[in-house]
């Protein structure tokens, strides 16, 4: 991640080398490979009773996702508001506009209701393959906004998860969970809400992911127009008893008891009550999981990318995975990436 | 109302998870096991809109699910008429009367082979002439699903589960439970307790002294396939037993959560690297007058030295006959297994 902290001219302290530059700001964001677990979850009690929508992405730390450039435009200032075009935000390339509109929504967030600005996105994320290309995108807009305000300001500025959640579910309705550091805990992530469901007690086990796409032929899945899932009263029963899992597994850090959790959200994705999302070959997949020894298979539950975990200290792990990889070959899948996750 | 209810509902089923010696047994300790089916077969009559605030419940039980339906039915305010026999014994009638609910006694002895037809003749009786709506805790698929809370708490705190040992009354807790711990833990094992006499699994309908688990019909929530193994109990068996698990833990619980625990016990002892999970679905309320009476125990004829510690394996359930049976099930259909001959060896040991 680079940091330009340039001061806005006239302020009177010291600038670095481009001492007349605009104030602007430069972040990242990471992807993800999809979700451990992704489901309709009843929380609270009596009268607080609900069901919210939430998940548990898959992060992919050491991956490039997505890089923003934003630089404020004091000398264009105007009226704008959070609408597509009307943003104040030239965007590049300008057909992002959920980063155009996320842009628009953090200066508000400070204050700057005024303040114009350029945003260009660079992405490395293929699009429909469920890894998180739009809200990596979101994300680092977000942030490179916070810090191009850190420069105009020439303070510090303070930009918590908890607010990039909120603002990128405002910028897109739904986000992913990659505005959270997945070092140090995991979130169960109310994706359409932005907010966090439950803070679990440390991150996820260490785990190493075989990844393919089971869509590349099709072009990926247009994620936005995907109609949501609905599942029976019966699997959000289970999601319930997935949260319990997953409380051990990280526990733990038992990366058995997280291919498990995998795997039963997988399974609840292809046989959700309406609107499943089928992975193709999906049996077989699990087969290749019981005979490589693989913990569980991960998929992305609004995407095309799917992958088999291992656990990473597996005395024959190499062995394994190259097993893996013929079989998912012949299998007509291209394999992608192969990974640690969440460190 | 709302909230009220989940926390009444807590009160009487707090939902311990009990670590037990050896270190790889657990239970689940409910207590009043039967207000999750019973809160959610209400709750789901609700939505569905086949209850409404002025419905009477009608429900044949004599044991635990009218405590139940009586618990839940009160909280919500509706009418609730139970079908019972003797074995609902006066301290029972009389809780269920202060709850609100009707009782309704059919004459028949507790331990009659056929009192479930007897019970549910006199519901369908009784329905015709009022109009009144059963909650069918037999076939209700609300019954399992109440068992996910339980599943999920369970996990919570013992993690892992290898072998889970459940009595079988109406099949709800065992295969309810079953269900939602074998959605992580497709391997686990389902071991399946019954007694003499009962009809789940294949065996002929008779006077049975044990009450609490066993059937004298098939219900519809009992999954035959979800087991693989069945242990028969008797009576001095399962009293015996509730001694000894209030003598070596302390809890003081029904002839049922004793069985679980002899059963349980015995599984964790041969498989030290199994963790084993027991459900205990009833306290001892209702046996303090009886099985923990040594003097009731002792006119009837139950004595710690005339029951089996051991289980005999049988190689067909039409010979488990007496004292502690078990049978590898192998998670097959009822039909499956009845179809297999009996063997003319009348028992192996172990």
């Amino acid at each position: 991640m680079t940091e330009m902290l340039t001061r806005t001219p006239g302020d009177g302290r010291i600038t670095n080398s481009h001492a007349l530059a605009k104030p602007c700001g430069v972040a990242t964001c990471q992807p993800h490979f999809g979700e451990l677990l992704q489901g309709a979850f009843a929380i609270g009690k009596g009268a607080n009773h609900r069901t919210v929508r939430a998940l548990v992405s898959v992060h992919m730390p050491h991956a490039d996702g997505a890089e923003a450039r934003a630089t404020l435009e004091p000398s264009r200032m105007g009226k704008f508001v959070p609408q597509v075009g009307r943003t104040g935000i030239e965007v590049r390339p300008n057909h992002f506009y959920k980063c155009e509109l996320a842009a628009r929504l953090t200066l508000d967030a400070f204050g700057m209701h005024n303040m114009a600005a350029t945003l260009e996105v660079r992405t490395f994320v293929p699009e429909g393959a469920g890894m998180g290309s739009s809200t990596s995108g979101v994300v680092a807009s977000i942030r490179a906004i916070a810090k191009s305000v850190a420069a105009c300001r020439g303070s510090r500025v303070i930009m918590t998860p908890h607010l990039q959640a909120k603002l990128a579910v405002a910028a897109e309705h739904a986000s992913d969970s990659l505005m959270f550091d997945c070092t140090s805990s995991t979130v169960l992530f109310a994706h359409r809400v932005g907010r966090v469901v439950q803070f679990f007690n440390g991150p996820l086990p260490q785990m190493y992911i075989l990844g393919f796409d089971t869509g590349a032929a099709n072009g990926g899945i247009g994620t936005d127009r995907l109609p949501r899932a609905r599942y029976s009263r019966d699997q959000i029963a289970a999601f319930g008893c997935a949260l319990a899992v997953l409380e051990r597994a990280i526990a733990e850090q038992s990366v058995t008891l997280a291919g498990r959790v995998a795997t039963f959200s997988a399974i609840q994705s292809e046989t959700a009550l309406q609107n499943p999302l089928k992975k193709p070959k999906f049996d077989e997949l699990l087969r290749i999981k019981e005979d490589t020894g693989s913990a569980g298979i991960v998929v992305a539950h609004s995407g095309t990318v799917a992958g088999l975990i291992f656990d990473p200290n597996l005395a024959d792990l190499r062995s394994r995975l190259d097993e893996a990889k013929s079989a998912i070959g012949c299998l007509g899948f291209d394999i992608l990436c192969s990974f640690s996750t969440p460190y | 109302m709302g909230h009220t209810l989940s926390d009444t509902i807590d009160a009487h089923a707090p939902l311990k998870i009990v670590s037990l010696r050896p270190e790889n047994l657990a239970a689940i300790d409910f207590r009043v096991m039967k207000v999750f089916p019973a809160f959610n077969i209400i709750e789901t009559g609700f939505r569905d809109g086949t209850f409404g605030p002025n419905t009477t419940i009608v429900e044949t039980s004599s044991g635990t699910m009218a405590l139940g339906l009586a618990i839940v039915c009160m909280q919500f305010s509706l009418k609730l008429h139970i079908f019972g026999d003797r074995a609902i014994e006066p301290p029972l009638k009389r809780t269920l009367e202060e709850l609100g609910a009707e009782v309704h006694l059919v004459e028949a002895t507790a331990s009659d082979a056929n009192v479930q037809q007897l019970r549910k003749r006199a519901l369908l009786d009784f329905m015709g002439r009022t109009g009144a709506t059963w909650s069918r805790q037999y076939d209700n698929l609300g019954n399992q699903l109440s068992y996910a809370r339980p599943a999920e708490e369970a996990i919570r705190h013992f993690g892992k589960i290898d072998v889970l040992v459940a009595t079988v009354g109406s099949g709800g807790s065992s295969c309810g439970l079953a269900r939602y711990c074998r959605a992580f833990f497709p391997e686990m094992k389902l071991i399946g307790i019954d007694t003499f006499g009962s009809v789940l699994f294949g065996q002929r309908a008779r006077r049975r002294d044990l009450r609490g688990l066993g059937n004298s019909i098939l219900p519809g929530n009992l999954f035959h396939e979800d087991f693989d193994e069945i242990h028969w109990l008797g009576a001095n068996e399962a009293y015996q037993a509730a001694h000894r698990l209030h003598r070596e833990t302390s809890l003081r619980r029904g002839p049922t959560s004793g069985a679980a625990y002899l059963v349980a016990k015995w599984y964790a002892e041969r498989f030290t690297k199994s963790k084993v999970l027991a459900v205990f679905p009833d306290d001892s309320n209702r046996y303090e007058h009886n099985v923990y009476d040594p003097t009731w125990m002792y006119a009837n004829g139950y004595q710690a030295a005339l029951a089996a510690t051991e289980p005999v394996l049988v190689r067909h359930p039409l010979h488990a006959d007496i004292g502690w049976c078990r049978f590898n099930w192998r998670r097959r259909p009822l039909t499956e297994v009845m179809g297999d001959q009996p063997s003319p060896n009348r028992g192996i040991h172990n």
